[in-house]
C-alpha cells in the first residue's frame, strides 16, 4: 500500500513521518527542506506499506517546484490514501490545500496537529464536525508528543483498503465561472487527457493555462541518479525527479481565447478559482471552528473605533502631540536649568584651574569660549531631548505611532502623496539618512525620488533637539507645545505643497493603497521606553563630544582670530557679514547665518555655535537662552526655526541622497530647493508676522 | 474573498481590522488569504522604515540601527497590490 505525507510547511509532517518510519530525519525551520521525496517502509500487521513524506507545500497550484513534485505524485503515482496534516491553530489556509487534494483524490485523513497551539489562542476545533463537513477522516494528533500518530496510520490503512470512494461535495463555483467549466470538461471528455487526470480538476487546470498539463514527463529510478556509497549524506529517502518526454498543448485553445475576449483571462480563473474555495472554507468554518475572543471586541478594536475614526482621529493625534510636547517642556524645565548650572560651574572650576597651572591665555579661552559654551550649550538640552525621546518611546511601545503614520497617509492621501512613501517620512522624524535608505522599499524610481526630496522637509530629532531648545528659551511654558505644534504644521503643509509640486515635476504615477497591518495595543514597558531613550540620548551625547566639540573649536578659532579683533571682524564675523544680505530680508544678523552654514555639517552644531557666538561664556551666569533673547526678538527666533526646520538636515543626508538617487542634478536640485524653500516660507513667516503687529 | 481583498486593496487604504469589518471575514480568515494571495504573486507583504545607514551596525537585542546618530522608529508592515495583482484588478474593474 502507498500511503503520501502532505501539508503546509512546519506542520509537523517530519515529525509523524519520524515517529512512523524510525528515519533520523531532523525537524527545523528551513524552506523547502523536504523538496526531496523520503520514503520509509512500515510493516503494519500483514500490511507492507511505503509511506511517501512529500514536500511542505501550500497549494497544488504550479507556483514552486514543492508544488509540482507533489502534485505530479499524487497524479502519476497514485497513492492509496492521502495523510493530509493539518494546523489547527492555522486551519483557513490549511484546509485550501486540503480543498486541492480533495479535487485529485477522495481518499484522504485529516490529521488535526498543533490543537495544543489552538486551544491557547482561544479557538476550538471539533474534528467530528470538521470530518462531517468534509466526508473525511480526521484524527487529533499532538506530533510533537507523538500522540494519536498511529491511530492517524490506522484510518489511513482502513480507508486505503476501502473498495469504495467516498463522496465529498464539490466546491460550488460562482454560476459565471461553473458553466466555463463545464464548456471545459465537455470538450476535454473522450480525450486521453481526461482518461489520466480527473476530468473537472482537468477542466479547471485548462482554463487557469497551468503550463505544466500536457507534459509528460518520466521518473528516473533512484539508482542512477546518485549512488548511495559515495554519498555520505544519504538517508533513507530518494529525490523525486522527473525528466520532460513531452510537452503537447491540449484542446481548448479556441475556448480560451473566446474566454479572454470576454475578459476572463488565466489569472481570472486562477483567482476565481481560489476565491471559491475560500468563500467554501469561510461558510464551513462555523461548523466546527469555535473561536471564543472573535465575538469579543478587544481593547484594540475599542480603541481603534476612536483613534483611527475619520472624525475623531485627527483631534485624537493633535491632543496626543500636544501633550508630548507640553509634557516635554514642564518636566524638562528644571532640570534643563540645572545642567546649565552645573555647566557654568564646571565652566569656572575648569578655568580656574587652568589659570591656577598658567595654562596660556588662548588655552583658556578655547575651553571656556569654545568648548564649554559650544558643547555646553548642547548638553544644556540633554534632559529636554531625553525626555521627548522617552515620550517618543512611549508613543511607539504604546502601539500608537503605527496609528498615527495611518492616519498620517489617509491626511496626505489628499494631496496626491504616495502611501507607502508616508512612512519613509515617519521615519525622518528618527534621523532622515535612514529615512531616505528606507526609499529603497518603494519599487518605483519616481515615488522613490520624491520621497527622498521632501523627506529632509521631516524634522529630525537632533533638528527637534534644537528647536526645542530655541523655543524654550524663547517661549516657555505651554506657550512653547503650541509653537512646536504650529511648526510640525508647517512642515507637515509643505511636505504636501511640496509632494504635489514634485508629483508635476517628476510625472509621478498615481498612488496605490495599501492594507495596513497594525500592532496591538499595550501598556509600555519600562524597558522598551528606558533603553530606547537611553540609546538615543547616549548617541546624542557621543556626537556632542565627537562631532559638536571638533565643530565647536573651529568656530572658536574663527571667531577669536585675528587675536585681540572685535567679534564682528574675526574670520567668522566676516563669513557672517559676507552671507548679511541674504540674512537681513529676514531679520537675521551675521551669527545667525554663520550658525545656518556650520549646521549644514550637523544640525546641532547649530546650538554650539549660537553658544560660541552669543557669548554665552564669557558670562556665566548667563544661558544660550538668556543670551540670545537679548539678542532677537520673539518673531526673529520664530524666523529662524522656520528656516531652520526646513534647509538641509545635514551633509550625511545629502550624500545619502546622491547615493541613493545616483543624481548629482537631483541631489543640486534638491538641495535648491530647501534652501529657497525655507528662506521663502522664513520671509513670509517675518514679514507677515511685522504686518500683523508681532 | 480573495476578489473582494484585491478591489478593495485597488482603491483605498485601511487596517486589517477596518477590512475585515468592510469585508465581513474575520482578521485570520483575511490574513491566510493575504498570505494565498502573496503565494499566488497578487499581493505583497513590505515593511518600511527598518533601514540602517551603510555604516549602521544593528543592535541584537533590538535589531535596530547603530551607529547612524540616531535609531530609525519602528517598521510598519502592510500589503500592497503586485503589479500582477494591479493588471488583474484593472481587468476586473473593467470586465
Amino acid at each position: 500500500m502507498k500511503i503520501a505525507l502532505i501539508g503546509n510547511p512546519n506542520v509537523g509532517k517530519s515529525t509523524v513521518f519520524n515517529a512512523l518510519t524510525g528515519s533520523n530525519q531532523q525537524v527545523g525551520n528551513w524552506a523547502g527542506k523536504t523538496v526531496e521525496r523520503k520514503s520509509g517502509s512500515i510493516h503494519r500487521d500483514n500490511d507492507e506499506i511505503e509511506l511517501i513524506d512529500l514536500p511542505g507545500t501550500y497549494s497544488l497550484t504550479a507556483y514552486s517546484q514543492e508544488e509540482i513534485v507533489t502534485r505530479e505524485y499524487i497524479l502519476r503515482e497514485k497513492p492509496d490514501v492521502v495523510m493530509a496534516m493539518v494546523d489547527a491553530s492555522n486551519i483557513e489556509r490549511n484546509l485550501y490545500l486540503v480543498l486541492q487534494i480533495l479535487e485529485l483524490t477522495p481518499r484522504v485523513v485529516i490529521g488535526l496537529n498543533m490543537m495544543d497551539l489552538a486551544k491557547s489562542a482561544g479557538i476550538t476545533i471539533h474534528s467530528n464536525r470538521l470530518a462531517q463537513a468534509l466526508n473525511v477522516p480526521v484524527v487529533e494528533i499532538v506530533a510533537a508528543k507523538g500522540k494519536g500518530i498511529n491511530e492517524f496510520l490506522t484510518e489511513a490503512i482502513r480507508v486505503g483498503k476501502l473498495k469504495s470512494e467516498s463522496v465529498w461535495d464539490e466546491i460550488p463555483y460562482p454560476d459565471e465561472l461553473e458553466k466555463r467549466i463545464q464548456a471545459m470538461e465537455q470538450l476535454l471528455t473522450g480525450t486521453i487527457w481526461a482518461s489520466k487526470y480527473p476530468l473537472r480538476w482537468l477542466a479547471i487546470k485548462r482554463l487557469e493555462q497551468d503550463p505544466e498539463i500536457g507534459q509528460t514527463w518520466q521518473s528516473i529510478p533512484r539508482s542512477s541518479q546518485r549512488n548511495k556509497k559515495q554519498d555520505p549524506c544519504h538517508d533513507a529517502g530518494d529525490p523525486l525527479k522527473y525528466v520532460l518526454q513531452e510537452s503537447v498543448t491540449l484542446p481548448g485553445e479556441e475556448l480560451l481565447q473566446a474566454y479572454e475576449i470576454e475578459g476572463w483571462s488565466k489569472d481570472h480563473f486562477e483567482m476565481a478559482v481560489a476565491d471559491a474555495k475560500y468563500q467554501y472554507i469561510s461558510k464551513i468554518l462555523p461548523e466546527f471552528r469555535v473561536h471564543e475572543n472573535s465575538a469579543k471586541p478587544t481593547w484594540t478594536d475599542a480603541l481603534d473605533k476612536w483613534i483611527l475614526s475619520p472624525i475623531w482621529g485627527y483631534p485624537i493625534m493633535f491632543l496626543i502631540i500636544s501633550l508630548v510636547f507640553w509634557f516635554s517642556f514642564v518636566a524638562s524645565a528644571p532640570l534643563g536649568g540645572a545642567v546649565s548650572e552645573g555647566m557654568a560651574w564646571a565652566a569656572e572650576v575648569v578655568v580656574s584651574l587652568l589659570q591656577w597651572s598658567h595654562v596660556p591665555e588662548a588655552a583658556q579661552s578655547l575651553v571656556r569660549d569654545g568648548i564649554f559654551a559650544g558643547v555646553g550649550a548642547v548638553l544644556a538640552f540633554v534632559p529636554q531631548i531625553a525626555i521627548f525621546f522617552a515620550f517618543f518611546s512611549i508613543l511607539q511601545d504604546s502601539g500608537y505611532l503605527a496609528r498615527a503614520a495611518f492616519l498620517g497617509d489617509r491626511f496626505m492621501q489628499l494631496m496626491g502623496l504616495h502611501g507607502k512613501s508616508f512612512f519613509s517620512l515617519v521615519s525622518g522624524f528618527g534621523c532622515n539618512v535612514p529615512a531616505i535608505m528606507a526609499t529603497r522599499t518603494l519599487e518605483d524610481p519616481k515615488d522613490r525620488l520624491i520621497t527622498m526630496l521632501i523627506n529632509p522637509l521631516i524634522p529630525c530629532v537632533p533638528r527637534l533637539g534644537v528647536m526645542s531648545a530655541v523655543v524654550a528659551a524663547f517661549f516657555p511654558g505651554s506657550r512653547g507645545a503650541l509653537i512646536m505644534i504650529s511648526l510640525l504644521l508647517i512642515s507637515l503643509l509643505l511636505v504636501m505643497f511640496s509632494a504635489l509640486f514634485l508629483r508635476k515635476v517628476v510625472q509621478q504615477k498615481e498612488r496605490s493603497a495599501f492594507v495596513m497591518e497594525l500592532p496591538l495595543y499595550h501598556i509600555p514597558t519600562l524597558r522598551n521606553v528606558l533603553m530606547p531613550t537611553w540609546q538615543k540620548t547616549y548617541s546624542f551625547l557621543k556626537r556632542a563630544w565627537t562631532f559638536i566639540l571638533v565643530a565647536s573649536i573651529v568656530v572658536w578659532v574663527l571667531s577669536s582670530y585675528p587675536q585681540g579683533a572685535p567679534m564682528n571682524a574675526t574670520w567668522a564675523g566676516k563669513m557672517g557679514e559676507g552671507l548679511a544680505f541674504i540674512g537681513q530680508p529676514l531679520g537675521f544678523d551675521w551669527r545667525i547665518m554663520v550658525a545656518i552654514v556650520f549646521g549644514f555639517t550637523a544640525k546641532e552644531t547649530t546650538l554650539s555655535t549660537l553658544g560660541i557666538l552669543y557669548g554665552v561664556a564669557a558670562d556665566a551666569s548667563q544661558s544660550i537662552a538668556e543670551a540670545m533673547t537679548g539678542a532677537m526678538t520673539p518673531l526673529g527666533a520664530y524666523t529662524f526655526l522656520v528656516v531652520y526646520m526646513l534647509y538641509i538636515p545635514c551633509l550625511a543626508s545629502v550624500v545619502t541622497t546622491y547615493k541613493e538617487s545616483k543624481s548629482l542634478g537631483w541631489t543640486s536640485f534638491g538641495i535648491a530647493y530647501n534652501l529657497i524653500l525655507s528662506f521663502v516660507i522664513g520671509w513670509l513667516v517675518f514679514h507677515g508676522g511685522k504686518v500683523l503687529g508681532f | 474573498m480573495l476578489t473582494s481583498i484585491m478591489e478593495v486593496l485597488s482603491c483605498k487604504s485601511l487596517s486589517m481590522a477596518q477590512l475585515a469589518e468592510e469585508l465581513g471575514y474575520s482578521v485570520r480568515e483575511l490574513e491566510s488569504a493575504l498570505e494565498q494571495m502573496e503565494h499566488m504573486g497578487y499581493v505583497r507583504r513590505e515593511v518600511l522604515g527598518q533601514a540602517c545607514s551603510p555604516s549602521c551596525g544593528k543592535d541584537p537585542s533590538s535589531g535596530e540601527c547603530e551607529g547612524c546618530s540616531f535609531l530609525s522608529p519602528e517598521g510598519f508592515a502592510f500589503w500592497v497590490l503586485t503589479e500582477r495583482g494591479q493588471i488583474l484588478s484593472g481587468q476586473s474593474s473593467g470586465k
